[in-house]
């Protein structure tokens, strides 16, 4: 058996944020997350360079979300409101972390999320379900339980070592029940091996031709998508934007 | 000329002046040896009103119970109802439930005895059931599974929507982007959105198509945005249904027990139903946050259930018969019951559990006993009553909102069906002037019950007496009273109430006599109440209320007021009177003097002239001026100008009593014949002279003999009565026992020329055949000093002569 143990002070997660995908639920999860892996915290925030150029366009307009009110995008205004959303996830970070005492940082950058957040290194990489829609549950139906699901994507990688030890974890403080791993190859026994002495725990083992295929299982947003950072790697920045545009839950890269 | 002794009155045998009573007609030792007797002796014609208003059912027949207080008819009635009550099956319980289709207009319900309180709790069981399972079913794990599938199923549905749009987008190479408050769609090449410059570059055909296509798919976004309220509601309702659907089984599983148990009252099934309903679709009033447990106790969980209890407001599970209640305060909030409010963040709220009941709807189905006088006395309570009588509907109404004084959120109860017998207790001045002047009354209160407050004595009635004394005896927890006691309780009573034939049914003052009679056998350490023990009770009570008395009687003695009691004095008598102050009473003499002369036959009442004379009084006076002139004057004028008047008297007079002793001071006055003053006189006198009863005899008696006692009786001082008081002395053995040494006399008389000639000692005088009367009788004299005055009124009264009037 491989075992990896995480480095209290190695244990680094960078939380990839914008505007659509700032997810108050998710990253209160990841909190709690951080603070049963002793792991600091740093929050990027990336604005959308795209947008700003679509503000730059003559005839572009913008539809409101909640009235369809359409009206003209000025940069002035986007650059305003992106930077209030900004200001606003920080302050979130900030209560959550301290409330947690989590160590924490928070940055802003202007570009592509996936490409600023995979340019960083020595980090594992948090993407946080995308927010929510109009649609909303009652009120004390709100809170989904803290990772219900955790699909581990397997690559035959010293990550996926660590990622074992982090669904340890997580079952062990009882919040995550079910684990289920894809795998493009049969499974070594080692590993095999590893993910059985997980006790308490309804384990499966699928497998499947590639990450991408992980849009089409259709996942709730109390599930998190665990994966090395290897695996992300062979995608395109596009490949990934349309991978996490269709997932309505979180995703971890372990590095 | 003197009179005959012999042809004057004789003064009455002591043995006249007190009834005592017959101890062989009380054969006991004591009052344990007897069997008790209930309060209704002597009260036959009241039980009979009483059974005659219980048993008639219509409408109207209620009952008024007319008597005196103190008399005991509260005591009586309620022993009587209460008896007769038990007759009757147990009543039934009252109590008013939630109206969930119009919350401020709760249900009542009349359910079988004993049963209301069961409800009660078996709801409150519920409650508690419902706060236990519900919570439990909504953290189930199949719940939470289903309700995240409805969450994701509808999320899909939403961001299917958009990915669809971005599709769509991508394919005509626009992208399809969100910002910080909505969407926006912008003109890309590879994934790359187009600079301003970049579009601009290109032909202005495509940039229209561009354009175009924007233009669509903006219109696809924006009927995309305006379906998500759609999806939104229709999610809710989902959860909403989902929610129902989940609940319902534990929910009835709950109820099925409940709906079995009270399978036979549709009432009861039916609010089971409405709480089941209403359970159902305000589940969420049950859920509890994740994480949060149901606590052990749930008594104030259950508080927040209102809605769903039982306010019992009658429980008559430990009733027995027919209810008996008396309302000893009947305000209109006691009697029809009220609605409470309680403050609530500074605000009155209220709801169907603070109703609250009033006496009217504990006594329903049953008897409910008032005082007149307090319900008459107590605003909107008499109105009320008969409102509720009349409708047969006992609806709570509030004075606040009768008079508009608050305004705040209020109840509209269901009225309570009413079926009531009342028996209202009242003196006989309230029954006759309701009787008068309310119309309604007649028609509510049908069956008057009369209380009778003495009863003959007889050989029979006697011994009962006795048997009802030892029945308050024991009651009341006091000594048994001997033979002798008894006698004297008895004779006492008939002292109080001056008839010598008669017994008082006074209960309390009888009550009042043991407790103090009691009181002094205790003193003396005694085991038996004896004849003594009553004497002292009574001397004790004459002498707690005799300082007023003593005072004017020391005046009298100390010849402030001018009161003669020997010697003879024309035109001046001693009348007598009564003092009534609170309740003490006694009696003194008073002297009545009165002048005459010539003039039109007039009598002049001076106490009538200032006002101080009542009625009765000026009545007296008139028919006083009618004998005299009557006897003295039928065939000629009667010149006289009298005058009368209580000397020495600062405050009212009223009655006629003192009406022979002001004819015989009017007479003497016209006739110059002097009046003994040894002697005091009382009685009312007809317009033939016919002396008729008086009030107070006894204490008028007394009065004067005590004066006299302390001047030295002689022998000759006495007082003059009426023939008819004779049976009503029940004088103080005092007075008995001067009488019967011969120092104190006491006479009746039956007519006018009795008293006369006991008061001058001389001979009335009888008419002859020429229609005159001896010049020495007393109308004689009288007869002559009227002649004398027509005589002068004629010298008066003829021409003047002017010559001699001039040489004069």
């Amino acid at each position: 058996m491989t075992t990896l143990m995480i480095s209290k002070q190695e244990q680094r997660i960078l939380i990839a944020l914008n505007a659509q995908y700032s997810n108050k639920d998710s990253l209160a999860s990841l909190v709690t997350m951080a603070k049963l892996l002793n792991a600091s915290l740093t929050g990027l925030f990336v604005e959308d360079s795209r947008l700003l150029e679509v503000a730059n366009l003559p005839f572009t307009t913008e539809i409101n979300r909640f009235s369809a009110e359409e009206r003209n995008l000025h940069a002035d205004r986007l650059i305003r409101g992106t930077k209030k959303v900004a200001l606003e996830i920080q302050n979130l970070m900030m209560a959550l972390s301290e409330e947690n005492k989590v160590s924490w940082a928070y940055s802003i950058e202007t570009g592509e999320l996936v490409s600023k957040a995979l340019s960083y290194e020595g980090f594992d990489v948090f993407f946080p379900a995308r927010n929510k829609t109009t649609f909303q549950p009652p009120a004390n139906l709100k809170k989904p339980l803290i990772y219900q699901r955790v699909i581990l994507l397997y690559d035959a990688s010293p990550q996926f070592d660590r990622a074992i030890n982090l669904i340890k974890t997580l079952v062990g403080k009882h919040i995550c029940y079910e684990l289920t791993v894809l795998s493009e190859t049969e499974l070594p026994a080692d590993i095999r091996q590893a993910l059985s002495t997980i006790n308490h725990i309804n384990f499966q083992c699928l497998s499947v031709g590639g990450p991408l295929l992980i849009s089409s299982l259709n996942l709730p947003p109390a599930t998190l998508v665990v994966s090395p950072k290897s695996k992300a790697r062979d995608l395109s920045a596009e490949e990934l934007t349309d991978l996490m545009t269709k997932m309505a839950c979180s995703l971890l890269l372990i590095d | 000329m003197t009179i005959d002794d012999k042809s004057l009155p004789s003064p009455l045998a002591a043995i006249s002046l007190y009834r005592h009573c017959d101890l062989s007609l009380l054969p006991f030792s004591n009052t344990s040896d007897l069997e008790h007797l209930d309060n209704y002796f002597g009260q036959d014609r009241a039980i009979e009103a009483l059974k005659f208003g219980l048993s008639i059912e219509h409408q109207g027949y209620n009952i008024f119970v007319l008597g005196p207080s103190g008399i005991g008819k509260h005591q009586m009635v309620t022993e009587f109802i209460q008896k007769y009550s038990d007759q009757f099956p147990n009543p039934s319980d009252w109590c008013y439930i939630n109206n969930f289709n119009s919350p401020d207009q709760p249900i009542v319900m009349e359910l079988p005895n004993g049963m209301a309180c069961q409800l009660q709790k078996d709801m409150t069981q519920c409650i508690e059931d419902l706060l236990v399972t519900i919570p439990s079913v909504f953290q189930s794990t199949e719940y939470k599974t289903r309700v995240s599938e409805l969450s994701d199923e509808y999320s899909e549905k939403e961001q299917q929507s958009f990915h669809k749009l971005a599709e769509k987008a991508k394919q005509k190479n626009i992208a399809l982007l969100q910002t910080p408050t909505g969407y926006t769609l912008a003109p890309q090449v590879d994934g790359k959105i187009l600079t301003t410059k970049e579009f601009k570059a290109l032909p202005e055909k495509e940039q229209k198509q561009i354009q175009e296509a924007i233009n669509q798919l903006k219109e696809e976004l924006k009927s995309i945005i305006t379906k998500m309220p759609v999806w939104v509601k229709e999610g809710r309702e989902q959860f909403k249904k989902l929610n129902q659907e989940i609940v319902r089984h534990a929910v009835n599983q709950i109820f099925n027990a409940l709906e079995e148990k009270y399978t036979k009252f549709s009432e009861i099934i039916s609010f089971l139903s409405a709480v089941k309903q209403d359970v159902i679709e305000n589940i969420d009033n049950f859920k509890l946050e994740d994480n949060a447990v149901v606590p052990d106790n749930l008594t104030a969980e259950v508080q927040a259930f209102p809605m769903y209890m039982v306010n019992v407001l009658v429980d008559n599970s430990k009733t027995t018969g027919a209810p008996v209640v008396y309302e000893d305060n009947p305000s209109l909030v006691n009697l029809l019951g009220r609605v409470e409010h309680e403050s609530q963040f500074g605000t009155l709220t209220t709801n169907f559990t603070l109703i609250k009941p009033g006496s009217l709807h504990k006594a329903n189905h049953g008897y409910l006993i008032l005082d007149a006088n307090k319900v008459l006395t107590n605003p909107f309570a008499w109105e009320a009553l008969k409102r509720a009588l009349q409708s047969r509907k006992l609806s709570i109404e509030s004075i606040d909102q009768m008079l508009s004084l608050v305004s705040t959120k209020s109840l509209e109860p269901e009225p309570v069906p009413l079926d009531v017998k009342i028996i209202l207790l009242g003196d006989r001045l309230i029954y006759y002037l309701l009787q008068a002047y309310d119309p309604d009354f007649n028609l509510l209160f049908k069956v008057p019950a009369d209380i009778t407050e003495e009863i003959d004595i007889t050989d029979d009635n006697l011994l009962c007496y006795a048997r009802l004394i030892a029945a308050l005896q024991h009651k009341n927890g006091v000594r048994p009273l001997d033979q002798g006691a008894v006698s004297k309780v008895i004779e006492q009573g008939s002292r109080l109430i001056e008839d010598t034939q008669k017994l008082p049914l006074h209960l309390m003052g009888l009550t009042d006599l043991l407790y103090e009679s009691d009181h002094f056998a205790k003193a003396s350490d005694a085991n038996i109440i004896s004849r003594e023990h009553v004497q002292q009770a009574i001397d004790a009570e004459e002498k707690r209320l005799d300082q007023f008395k003593q005072r004017v009687h020391e005046s009298i003695l100390r010849e402030i007021q001018l009161i003669e009691t020997d010697d003879e004095k024309i035109a001046q008598i001693n009348g007598l009177s009564v003092y009534q102050i609170g309740e003490s009473s006694f009696g003194r003499p008073t002297k009545i003097t009165a002048q005459a002369r010539l003039g039109h036959g007039k009598v002049l009442d001076i106490e009538r002239e200032v006002k101080l004379g009542g009625n009765l009084h000026s009545k007296a006076v008139m028919i006083l001026a009618s004998f005299m002139a009557n006897r003295y004057a039928r065939n000629r004028p009667l010149p006289i100008s009298a005058s009368l008047v209580f000397e020495q008297s600062y405050g009212g007079i009223e009655g006629d009593s003192a009406s022979i002793a002001e004819l015989c001071v009017l007479i003497s006055a016209i006739s110059g014949i002097s009046i003994k003053q040894s002697l005091a006189v009382t009685g009312s006198i007809n317009q033939h002279g016919v002396v008729q009863a008086i009030g107070g005899v006894n204490q008028k008696i007394e009065g004067f003999f005590d004066i006299c006692n302390a001047r030295t009786l002689t022998g000759i001082q006495g007082v003059i009565i009426p023939q008819s008081n004779v049976q009503h002395l029940m004088l103080a053995k005092r007075v008995v026992d001067a009488v019967e040494s011969g120092l104190f006399n006491i006479y009746a008389v039956t007519n006018v020329d009795e008293a006369l000639s006991l008061l001058t000692g001389i001979p009335i005088g009888t008419m002859n055949q020429q229609g005159k009367y001896p010049d020495d009788s007393i109308n004689g004299r009288v007869s002559l000093q009227i002649e004398e005055w027509i005589q002068l009124n004629k010298t008066f009264s003829s021409p003047p002569n002017h010559d001699h009037a001039d040489d004069q």
